[in-house]
């Protein structure tokens, strides 16, 4: 018969030496071995992520040029009207491209969020009956978005190199603005997402934050705008801000990025995203409860 | 011999009502800092102090009626819920042989999702391409696989998430009445294939309300009642005690929600002369434990544990009684009956006016004579091996239009 003919293909392992898991009243918490059964579970990330891929680029008509028109529309808004009637400051670089730089960051950044913080809830039915780690679904997000990030990007350094911003070396800073960002995304991503499952308003919140985000972020302005005094610990605390920064010196300014300003944004970010995994393990426990 | 699961003191609450929002939840904090005064959010137990064992490649049956705590127990060994107090142990992979066709995504294709949802339920890559003809087979899809799951129907789409969730090989297997879904024909290759990974050496978990499954299908199992373990052992004794209990809590219920309880009944048949028909009277008395409004009653003729011949509807008859508490006597005039005189039953209900639901189901009150029946009665007639026995009489007069011979001759005419 097909169907018996799976279980029987396995040879079982002497039983006594399966390893025992413990489900205990204890309160979790960022562990190592949550860490390692994470990395058992890859199997399980890649399928959430293809999935978000495939659902994300096969539903719409455009598909794959939808990700690129919108920051780009918004772009050319912005250039309109900011750029040419109210004349914002650019630092010496035409203002389509310096708010379409500062829209690539915050695009994936804020499109991350909003699904994100969205993801567990979306999977309720999953999450009450199968286990897999309860970061999953909203870290399979923040990676799949990460294809949208690079197609943004083949569209704003060809458009670099023809405003006469040609490739340099400096270019090759590009990845620590990407790294900043997305362990940024990662760390407020699991842990909107964990709270979303108690309390919804996160989802009503959301849009709000993510608009009062735009403007504490140096997407339509450049960072000189910030007082001297703050400029610094702005883009630390901010690490989306040092993100955006960290690419306009490199590919618009031909400069390396402050190495000061920038290690000790990474650093927050990686400060943030533990934070973020630290609560997320300490409230999953009750998902499946509340979801 | 060891222990696939065991649980440890284990307890389980939920918190009762409506989801928690973030106000509310920061006033009762607030509050009982300041003033200690508000009690926390009630919980609901389901389950208490539970402790047993499921022994390695056995297969063992959780059994008890809903809320009793089984689904509970289910999800604490596939680790989707965590318990309050105490620790459950299980030793190796987790598999759950559970309903998981609200899982699939409908914009994706079958073959998409068999990839996709195979691995979230924890499917390796290589497991699912080496059964994946079986996998297809199992869901009884077909050609249907490279189209939209959306455009499958209800039962494809569960037979599919079925199917996959039924090849994993996991070391631990737990099944919660999965098999009812789906036809007999998938009905029974699931059970084939319960016991195929039961014989390869996985220990099987399997909570049922039927009783000859697990019977059929299990060693040993518990059995819970309101979160607690009531009885451990063989599986016989397990169902057999699941069996009486949901009699006797049948039974209980029964008894114990009837709104509206017959204390007795009477009645008076009064034939009347030259005729068949016959005045009945029926007299009910019943009682309301707790206060009814606006019954409707019914009372009617049936022949005897059979076909009902006349309904009396209170409604009909435009009485309005209120709201009835406690203690009431009815009577129903029933008149000129066109019956046969013979043997009948009368029947009594009551039912709420506004839902359309029974405080008393019909049932029969008790049999009634309608008069002997004659010994040649009108309506009866003996023939060799048939008996009419008409039962309802109508007024009726019989008349001879044409003699037999002109009849005769008529057709000898034509």
């Amino acid at each position: 018969m097909a169907a018996s003919s799976g279980a029987t293909a396995r040879a079982r392992v002497n039983p006594s030496a399966l390893d025992v898991f413990t489900v205990d009243a204890g309160r979790g918490g960022p562990t190592l071995a949550s860490l390692r059964e994470l990395w058992s579970f890859r199997e399980v990330l890649s399928a959430f992520i293809v999935r978000r891929v495939k659902v994300r680029y096969q539903q719409a008509l455009f598909g794959v040029a939808w990700v690129v028109i919108q920051p780009v529309a918004i772009a050319l808004v912005f250039a309109l009207f900011l750029g040419r009637l109210a004349r914002f400051p650019s630092g010496g670089v035409p203002y389509f491209l310096f708010v379409l730089s500062g829209l690539t960051i915050w695009w994936y950044f804020s499109q991350t969020m909003a699904v994100a913080s969205d993801s567990l809830v979306s999977e309720a039915s999953l999450l009450r009956k199968v286990f897999f780690p309860r970061v999953i679904p909203p870290l399979a997000i923040v990676v799949a978005g990460l294809l949208d990030l690079l197609l943004v990007f083949a569209v704003l350094l060809p458009l670099a190199i023809t405003s006469g911003k040609g490739p340099s070396l400096t270019w090759l800073f590009v990845p620590i603005a990407v790294l900043i960002v997305v362990l940024t995304a990662t760390g407020i991503g699991i842990l909107f997402a964990g709270i979303n499952v108690y309390y919804r308003d996160v989802s009503n919140g959301m849009p709000f934050l993510l608009q009062l985000g735009l403007f504490v972020s140096p997407v339509i302005y450049p960072v000189t705008l910030v007082p001297s005094g703050f400029r610094d610990l702005y883009q630390i605390l901010n690490p989306v801000a040092a993100s955006i920064q960290v690419l306009r010196s490199s590919v618009l300014g031909g400069q390396p990025p402050d190495f000061f300003v920038t290690g000790l944004a990474l650093a927050w970010s990686i400060g943030i995203l533990a934070i973020g995994y630290t609560v997320f393990t300490m409230i999953e426990r009750r998902f499946a409860d509340h979801v | 011999m060891t222990a696939a699961v065991t649980f440890e003191h284990v307890s389980k609450s939920y918190q009762r009502g409506h989801a928690p929002s973030f106000r509310e939840d920061t006033t009762r904090t607030v509050r009982r800092l300041l003033f200690h005064d508000v009690p926390r959010r009630p919980q609901v137990d389901a389950l208490r102090d539970v402790n047993f064992e499921i022994e390695q490649a056995s297969s063992f049956a959780v059994m008890g009626p809903n809320g009793s705590g089984k689904t509970t127990a289910l999800r604490l060994i596939s680790r989707i819920t965590y318990p309050t107090a105490g620790a459950v142990r299980v030793r190796g992979r987790v598999g759950a042989l559970i309903e998981v066709g609200t899982g699939l995504h409908p914009e994706l294709t079958g073959r998409e999702n068999i990839w996709l949802y195979g691995r979230i339920l924890g499917l390796r890559g290589r497991d699912i391409a080496r059964s994946f003809d079986s996998i297809v087979d199992f869901a009884d899809i077909g050609v249907a696989i490279d189209q939209p799951v959306k455009q499958f129907s209800t039962g494809m789409q569960l037979r599919l998430g079925f199917a996959l969730a039924s090849h994993l090989e996991p070391d631990v297997l737990i099944v919660d009445e999965a098999v009812s879904v789906g036809d007999a024909g998938f009905q029974r290759r699931c059970v084939q294939r319960m016991a195929a990974l039961h014989k390869s050496g996985a220990t099987l978990v399997f909570v049922s309300h039927a009783p000859t499954l697990v019977a059929s299908l299990c060693q040993t199992g518990i059995r819970l009642n309101s979160g607690t373990v009531e009885a451990m052992g063989p599986v016989e004794e397990i169902v057999e005690g699941y069996v009486a209990e949901a009699i006797a809590t049948e039974t209980r219920e029964e008894t114990a929600a009837e709104p509206i309880k017959v204390r007795s009944w009477d009645y008076q048949f009064t034939p009347r002369r030259g005729r068949y028909l016959g005045d009945l009277a029926v007299q009910v008395f019943i009682q309301a434990p707790t206060p009814l409004v606006d019954p409707v009653f019914g009372i009617g003729v049936s022949r005897p544990g059979g076909a009902s011949l006349i309904g009396c509807s209170s409604r009909a008859n435009g009485l309005s009684v209120g709201t009835v508490s406690g203690n009431m006597e009815l009577r129903c005039d029933l008149e000129e009956l066109p019956l046969e005189p013979g043997d009948y039953e009368v029947w009594f209900t009551a039912m709420d006016d506004r839902t359309g639901r029974y405080f008393l189901a019909p049932h029969p009150l008790g049999p009634v004579n309608l008069g002997r029946p004659p010994r040649a009665a009108a309506g009866s007639f003996e023939s060799v091996g048939t008996t009419v026995a008409p039962v309802v009489v109508t007024p009726y007069r019989w008349e001879v239009i044409r003699d037999a011979d002109a009849t005769a001759a008529g057709q000898a005419a034509s």
